[in-house]
């Protein structure tokens, strides 16, 4: 049992004395350099893209709150111009039972003297084309 | 180096300063390249990873905590990534002998006989004795057996609990004293 822990310590040692050997160590410092300095440059392309990309967004986002606020804008003119006229067209807005009657009638009368004045046109065209 | 120097290096670093970058590679690229070596087993892979893990240091050199060692941060992202390499090679085919005769070739052929034997002499080594070990017991027993940390520091380097880190070099030890008994039996 000694044996075998001995032996397992020697291999151990061993492994940890002979130390694996790299070639041209200045040329694999070069390599990594050379490839940091390109994914330096990438990056500072990526931060020129994102600061970019960042800046159009805000701009995005600043013309379509100009955009909403002008449509709100407009909307509400809209609304006070509509209002304006529903008062200067219709000053009152309360109406008795008798008046609503008398308005609806006048709307129908309107609308027979209409219809009378077509079929008196259009029996007045068809004899027109007969002759 | 002394922690206050590196200190300085990783605030200059951290401000884009190459040169103190360069400084770190230099001081800290042996001991990624022996780490990932002993447990990828291969000249080139460990290479590539000593590439890969200082280029993923300059990238999350801002997530550094100055609390811990530097060399334990390093330690952290080299056996991370050496993880993912175990446990994809494991999954991918086993490569044949005819790219390890080309590697050998080629390390020959660039007039560097003496390292490729040295480093072919570990590997078989390595290979033997841990080449089955899964890639946590074999992290387990690099870090403990061979580059001799504390369990504190493996806990940092691993994640893992002093427990976890007793089991799996236990089961890594069991596993290379069998190795053991089959040569001498």
């Amino acid at each position: 049992m000694e044996k075998k822990k001995f032996t397992y310590e020697e291999i151990a040692g061993y492994i940890r004395n002979a130390s694996p050997v790299l070639e041209n160590p200045e040329e694999l410092t070069q390599n990594i350099m050379a490839q940091i300095k390109q994914t330096s440059k990438n990056k500072m392309k990526h931060k020129i893209i994102c600061v970019t990309g960042l800046l159009s967004g805000v701009a995005a986002c600043l013309l379509l709150c100009l955009l909403a606020y002008e449509t709100i804008q407009l909307s509400e003119y809209y609304c006070i111009q509509d209002v304006k006229q529903i008062s200067i067209t219709d000053e009152r807005m309360n109406f008795s039972k008798q008046e609503i009657k008398e308005m609806i009638r006048e709307k129908v009368e309107n609308k027979n003297r209409k219809e009378r004045i077509y079929t008196l046109y259009s029996s007045y065209k068809q004899k027109n084309s007969s002759k | 180096m002394e922690q206050d120097k590196i200190q300085k290096l990783i605030v200059c670093s951290k401000e884009g300063d190459t040169k103190a970058f360069e400084m770190l590679v230099v001081t800290f690229q042996s001991l990624v390249f022996q780490l990932s070596y002993r447990l990828l087993c291969d000249y080139d892979d460990a290479k590539d990873m000593v590439q890969e893990v200082f280029i993923k240091i300059w990238l999350q050199l801002d997530k550094y905590n100055p609390r811990y060692k530097f060399s334990t941060w390093v330690y952290r992202i080299t056996c991370n990534m050496c993880y993912d390499r175990l446990r994809s090679m494991k999954h991918s085919p086993v490569s044949t002998g005819i790219s390890v005769c080309i590697d050998e070739y080629n390390t020959v052929l660039s007039g560097n006989a003496e390292t490729a034997l040295i480093n072919r002499e570990l590997k078989d080594l390595i290979l033997y004795f841990t080449g089955e070990l899964p890639p946590k017991q074999k992290i387990v027993f690099i870090l403990s057996d061979i580059d001799e940390l504390e369990t504190q520091e493996i806990e940092k380097i691993t994640g893992l609990s002093a427990g976890q880190i007793k089991s799996n070099l236990h089961l890594a030890r069991k596993h290379i004293k069998n190795k053991i008994n089959i040569i001498t039996s």
